[in-house]
């Protein structure tokens, strides 16, 4: 973080009510907090009200966003030319948002919503990698328990699908 | 589409899943299947970067019936693929090509019992499935074909055919271009700056190479002179606007076309080299994820970084050889009537989905 610029701050208020307080550079990750700070709203004391998101999950999401911020300040002073740094860095970063994210599956829905709600693509971007990463190496009916969903196909729907792509079939589920 | 969340973020989630647990997914529920099958689905893969190249080999196998094989770069392993459409069965001598980069089309050859075919299917990576086209105007086997501007183009074959013909997906119809300057029986192709170079045997036996230029639809023959031509070596593979080719039978050796010097040179030698039985000949060179892929008839497969610079190209080998059993003990009768010997790889495609 640079020296001397102005430190300010904006609170977010959680629909239950929560106050989170952080720098406003980093709550501009997202492009509502950032729509509402360009009409000129946000900054007084009363905060930006985020609706529908919890403060259990905006608590989440507010730490995202401070890891992200420091970071990219972090890579904004280092050396440009310092490629292994940045890789390092870059790799770091990486293992964070993957501890992170490693929540589960009703929490990651929330962080989801949140995150496109408030319009943080790098967030949206981690969540749907990590749901992808759940539904890895799984077969169909494990996917199904696992996401609550009702097998609609009829028997013969599924033989159908089956003598369509009979090749996959022969390897294991 | 997924309980508690809403449909584009549970899009968003699904598009992510990797292409081999695919089918998988198709098998879910009536929702998930459609979206599968739709264009959206897999037109957001390739939009946001996120779809896959897989490998795929038309091979012949000892008694001359046409399979095909798809190798998952992350895999590492080939899988055999559904039958052929039946016509293709045990055809030879046709054409092979991908157009949209998800539809692999079989096209031409010929059938031993019933002879040359006007035939056109093509595969979709996306639904995985066969699907008939029209027909060529013209019967043709042994003949040329290339892609440009995703249309696909064929020209010349056996019978002193000198007809060419272009397929546009957009109009699903074929229609003539300009003849060739001579017959030809192309056995080499490429398409180098926008241009068509076929090289093969002309009427009189003889060597000869004819170039087609799409914006002028006009063929021309190409001087004898010419170093790219007289250079220029099957199986070849145009990459990053270069050209390039096996330098020795195994593909274990590269060279590519300098346009300023106008003459090959040696570029890439994986330093390892695996002799020059029919096993290991280069068969096939195709570009996979921006990188040049060596395929041989005993479908193992190389992979080489030619954008690394020359100064130490990376070489991997993505899949060894005796994948398929039979493939080496298997011995075929070859079409071109040389008598017996083994396998080998037809056409190598990339397909992304």
């Amino acid at each position: 973080m640079a020296a001397g610029k102005p430190v300010v701050m904006v609170t977010l208020v959680s629909s239950d009510g929560q106050s989170f307080q952080l720098l406003e550079e980093a709550a501009l990750l997202s492009a509502m907090v950032r729509d509402t700070i360009q009409i000129g709203q946000g900054r007084g004391p009363a905060g930006i009200p985020i609706r529908n998101i919890t403060g259990q999950t905006l608590s989440m999401v507010v730490v995202y966003c401070n890891k992200h911020y420091t970071a990219a300040a972090a890579a904004d002073g280092d050396d440009a030319a310092d490629e292994e740094k940045k890789v390092a860095n870059k790799k770091q970063l990486r293992e964070w948002d993957e501890q992170f994210i490693n929540l589960e599956q009703d929490k990651l829905y929330d962080i989801l919503v949140a995150a496109n709600n408030l319009g943080i693509d790098g967030l949206v971007d981690l969540c749907c990698w990590r749901f992808a990463d759940m539904m890895k190496g799984k077969s169909a009916s494990e996917i199904r328990v696992k996401l609550g969903i009702r097998d609609d196909f009829t028997s013969e729907q599924r033989a159908q699908i089956e003598k369509d792509s009979p090749w996959v079939w022969s390897r294991t589920t | 589409m997924i309980p508690g969340l809403p449909d584009d973020l549970a899009v968003a989630c699904l598009i992510r899943v990797p292409r081999a647990d695919h089918w998988k997914l198709r098998l879910v529920c009536k929702k998930w299947f459609r979206l599968l099958a739709g264009n959206y689905f897999y037109g957001l893969r390739r939009r946001l970067g996120l779809a896959e190249q897989w490998l795929y080999a038309v091979k012949c196998d000892g008694d001359g019936r046409v399979s095909w094989d798809v190798l998952d770069p992350g895999h590492r392993a080939w899988r055999a693929l559904p039958p052929v459409p039946g016509e293709y069965a045990s055809a030879v001598e046709f054409g092979c090509a991908v157009l949209g980069g998800c539809h692999l089309y079989l096209f031409g050859g010929r059938d031993p019992r019933r002879g040359p075919m006007r035939r056109v299917v093509f595969y979709s990576s996306r639904s995985n499935r066969w699907h008939r086209a029209p027909d060529m105007l013209r019967r043709r086997h042994l003949f040329g074909a290339c892609v440009m501007g995703n249309r696909l183009y064929v020209a010349g074959g056996e019978g002193g055919l000198r007809s060419a013909e272009v397929f546009d997906p957009a109009k699903n119809r074929w229609s003539f271009v300009s003849d060739m300057a001579a017959s030809l029986m192309p056995s080499v192709s490429a398409v180098h700056g926008g241009r068509w170079y076929v090289k093969g045997i002309g009427e009189q036996q003889q060597v000869m190479s004819q170039v087609y230029s799409p914006e002028t639809d006009a063929w021309s023959a190409v001087l004898e002179l010419d170093g790219m031509v007289t250079g220029w070596r099957s199986p070849s593979v145009s990459l990053g606007g270069q050209l390039y080719a096996a330098d020795c039978k195994d593909g274990c050796r590269l060279r590519a076309y300098d346009e300023a010097t106008g003459a090959w040179s040696g570029c890439f030698d994986s330093g390892h080299h695996l002799g020059s039985s029919h096993a290991v000949e280069a068969a096939a060179m195709v570009a996979l994820h921006g990188k040049l892929c060596v395929v041989r008839n005993d479908l193992s497969v190389s992979v080489v970084d030619v954008t690394a610079g020359a100064g130490s190209p990376r070489w991997e080998t993505v899949a060894g050889k005796g994948q398929i059993k039979t493939f080496v003990t298997n011995l075929l009768s070859t079409i071109a009537g040389r008598g017996r010997t083994k396998n080998r790889v037809l056409h190598c495609q990339v397909l992304e989905a």
